[in-house]
């Protein structure tokens, strides 16, 4: 029964071969499809299904099942309809409520735009990712309103100040995606530090503790990375940016903290390149 | 209107010093430029400079007036005997050893303006030092060499792992140089590619092998690029089969 009323508005408003394919099997089967099987007394299941089908097919199939079908139950199918068609609306939004910048889903859309754009015309478009540091401190202790207030001025600053041609997104709660078409590496740094200073410079007069980090990175027509593949190199480096220490601008070749903070060798693989090496010198002597 | 994608980089690296980077850079680039091929080669030996050693000429400017002059890249190309043209650098300047990140990103703005050639090739010095990796991550693609000796598989591997775990880089090209032939450049690769199969979990691409050849010194000592010498030898054929493969590198990308 939950199921059924789970997963039926999914079929409907899905796959209508789907859902025709399934009542045909429940019209030819005449002890009903597992839809009817289930004691489900709620109309509204069946018109889920049933949009689809001629009003006629219905009330001989609804007929068989003892319900008749009334004339003023199709005021539910229209119903039905205007949600479906809200829920249509709500997903084609592309602006996040609160920041009024570009949500999730148009930054996903974009960022695959700009990556074949890129590719096409050879010029190379750059991808930063900022992080709020300390942003849920304020969340806690302050409340959630401070920290949406926040939110709000940066993004009011973010709009005033973006050029024309770049994307701001919110990305998820404290974190923001800037794309920026036909941008170097370069010139996305500059930016990206601008970016740091103008949420550094809101901060300071909310008189809050808050900074941000960075992660940038350029994509080129040589670049090997899908979307998503590109997306993660960006996170990665925002997540050294926090890592070292925060309110800073990391992208790949920023100067390791360390001579490279990568790990170095180990004893195993080592070993295995050993074992490698042996039999090629055995090899030699053998034909020496 | 399409734009020119820039040129394709790719840099010869190895993390050993002496097994032929400089070697390999100097024919190979001969030999794509005898097939047609605009190419460019930039000498990112920073501290210890030498193609324009091997090629018996004396720029009067390098990569240094660039860093720290007011010259663009393009200023400093000329045209060598091979076919291709280089950008020089500096022997034994210890600034230009230590290269600043922000310098590296100026050369690094002016290589992606230069878009008229087919190829360009960096030429780096030995060691995983920030600037060679610099150097490796501004090239599109990275071609490891290594030879038939512990320490330069070793390295080698070294120089795959720090790239990959720094900047997330996957896709190496490998040359086996100075072996005896096919087999063992084959063998020296398998193992190689097989260790990091096993640790870093993905395959390396293999770009062939350069044979041991012993009028290379001698050559070497005339300022002579061999390619050139010995058109019909078998390090002749080596330097083309391999150069097929490089030409091949940006379509078989991902993209
Ligand atoms: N295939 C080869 N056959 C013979 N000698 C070689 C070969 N490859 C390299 N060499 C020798 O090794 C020396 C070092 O090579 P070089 O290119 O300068 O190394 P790197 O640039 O890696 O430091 C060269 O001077 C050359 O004499
Ligand atoms: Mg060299």
């Amino acid at each position: 029964m939950k199921r059924l009323k789970k997963t039926a508005p999914v079929t409907a408003a899905g796959d209508k071969l789907a859902i025709r394919a399934s009542l045909a099997e429940i019209l030819k089967n005449q002890k009903g499809g597992f839809l009817f099987t289930e004691k489900c007394s709620q109309p509204e299941i069946f018109f889920l299904l049933a949009e689809d089908i001629p009003v006629g097919d219905l009330g001989i199939l609804l007929k068989e099942k003892g319900i008749k079908l009334k004339l003023q139950d199709d005021l539910l199918k229209k119903l039905l309809r205007l949600e479906k068609e809200n829920s249509r609306l709500k997903s084609l939004s592309l602006t996040d409520g609160l920041t009024n910048l570009y949500n999730r889903r148009f930054f996903t859309q974009q960022l695959k735009i700009e990556m074949t754009r890129t590719k096409r015309t050879g010029q190379p478009f750059c991808l930063m990712i900022i992080d709020l540091d300390n942003f849920k401190s304020v969340n806690d202790t302050l409340g959630h309103h401070k920290g949406d207030e926040f939110l709000v001025n940066i993004a009011r600053i973010f709009c005033q100040k973006i050029r024309p041609t770049d994307f701001a997104c919110r990305y998820g709660g404290d974190e923001f995606a800037i794309i920026m078409p036909a941008t170097s590496l370069l010139d996305g740094i500059s930016i990206a530090q601008r970016w740091h200073d103008m949420i550094e410079e809101v901060a300071r007069t909310m008189k809050l503790d808050v900074s941000s980090s960075i992660g940038i990175d350029e994509f080129n027509t040589f670049n090997p990375f899908r979307d998503d593949e590109f997306f993660a190199v960006v996170d990665k480096e925002l997540y050294r940016a926090k890592k070292e220490g925060k309110s800073k601008i990391c992208y790949p070749g920023y100067p390791q903290k360390e001579p490279s903070s990568s790990e170095e060798v180990s004893r195993e693989e080592k070993e295995a390149l050993f074992q490698a090496f042996m039999p090629l010198t055995n090899k030699k002597r053998g034909v020496n | 209107m399409k734009e020119k994608p820039g040129s394709f980089i790719i840099s010869v690296t190895s993390g050993k010093g002496g097994v032929g980077k400089t070697f390999i850079t100097t024919n190979l680039a001969t030999c794509l430029a005898k097939e047609g091929k605009k190419v460019l080669v930039a000498d990112c030996d920073l501290g210890l400079a030498n193609i324009d050693i091997m090629l018996g000429i004396n720029p009067s400017l390098t990569l240094k007036d660039v860093v720290f002059g007011d010259k663009h890249l393009r200023d400093v190309i000329i045209r060598t005997s091979g076919g291709f043209d280089l950008i020089p650098a500096s022997s034994g300047i210890r600034e230009m050893a230590q290269l600043l990140f922000e310098k590296i990103q100026v050369i690094k703005k002016m290589l992606l303006e230069i878009d008229d050639y087919d190829l360009i090739i960096l030429d780096t010095g030995a060691g995983i030092s920030e600037v060679v990796l610099q150097f490796n991550l501004i090239a599109h693609q990275n071609i490891v060499v290594i030879n038939r000796e512990l320490t330069s598989l070793t390295d080698a591997y070294a120089m795959v792992k720090v790239m990959y775990q720094v900047f997330s880089r996957q896709s190496f090209g490998i040359i086996a140089n100075n072996v005896c032939d096919e087999k063992e450049g084959l063998g020296i690769y398998k193992n190689i590619d097989n260790i990091s199969k096993r640790f870093l979990g993905f395959s390396l691409d293999y770009l062939g092998h350069v044979q041991q050849d012993n009028a290379v010194p001698k050559s070497i000592l005339r300022q002579e690029i061999p390619f050139l010498t010995a058109p019909r030898s078998r390090l002749a054929d080596n330097f083309c089969t391999i150069a097929r493969q490089v030409m091949n590198l940006p379509k078989n990308r991902k993209v």
